[in-house]
């Protein structure tokens, strides 16, 4: 059930705050540490959720491992926003529908 | 800016309805009546197939929140919020946030720390009325 990975892995304000940031360059965990209050092996961690979730690609490069946020992983978040934004109206005309029948 | 998350997991949506507020908190809480235009009120029940709903919290008048359960997108939390508008009228807000399902995936030790993530924490929260660009500024 890759949507409730990718719910779970966004669930964490330190993993967003991660992912955020690799959004806007592609860094490996280092360069990460420098801008979170977080442990290295913590943020270890936190990419491998983000990775597993699909949201993250990685690039090996020598010693490092350079993480970058992929986009497409939100693509189910995506979805799920369209369909309750399409959900909700139409459930709302059934209310009040159902509000004019009631007797009040 | 910091406050500001590139990724909405909520959606927020507000409606006019030309009716008093205290007929529509009723059908807004009522079971019988709710069930007539969304869907069965069940309790801890996720065994039954389809949409329902389990109430969870309510202030009376003014604001109810159901776990809605999702045959295929899973639970999120819903808050339908009451309002008066001039004329006697009503405001229906109603607030969807998704809730990380239990950690069924994840190996162990990662397992127990994500297992706490908590319904949605309103500080980290973007209004997801303009979804697709709040969604993919990250991108």
């Amino acid at each position: 059930m890759i949507e409730s990975q990718l719910f779970r892995a966004l669930a964490d304000p330190t993993r967003r705050a991660i992912y955020e940031q690799l959004s806007k360059a592609e860094m490996n965990v280092s360069q990460l540490n420098h801008g979170l209050a977080v442990s290295q092996p913590a943020i270890s961690q936190h990419l491998a959720v983000l990775r597993e979730a699909g949201l993250l690609t990685e690039r090996r490069a020598g010693r490092f491992s350079y993480y970058r946020a992929e986009p497409s992983g939100l693509s189910p978040l995506i979805d799920w926003v369209e369909r309750y934004r399409h959900f909700w109206p139409e459930r709302v005309e059934k209310l009040k529908a159902v509000l004019k029948e009631m007797e009040q | 800016m910091s406050e500001t998350p590139a990724v909405a997991r909520e959606l927020s949506l507000e409606f006019a309805i030309d009716e008093a507020p205290e007929k529509l908190w009723h059908a807004l809480t009522e079971p019988r009546i709710v069930e007539q235009w969304l869907a069965p009120v069940v309790r801890n029940d996720p065994t039954t197939a389809g949409f329902s709903c389990e109430l969870l919290a309510t202030d009376p008048g003014r604001s109810v929140s159901y776990r809605w359960r999702d045959p295929d997108l899973g639970e999120s939390i819903v808050t339908f919020g009451v309002s008066e508008r001039e004329g006697g009228f009503s405001q229906l807000s109603v607030l969807q946030e998704i809730v990380p399902m239990p950690a069924v995936t994840m190996s162990g030790a990662l397992g127990c720390s994500l297992a706490i993530a908590a319904p949605a924490s309103r500080r980290v929260l973007t209004a997801a009325n303009q979804a697709r660009p709040a969604l993919l500024r990250a991108a």
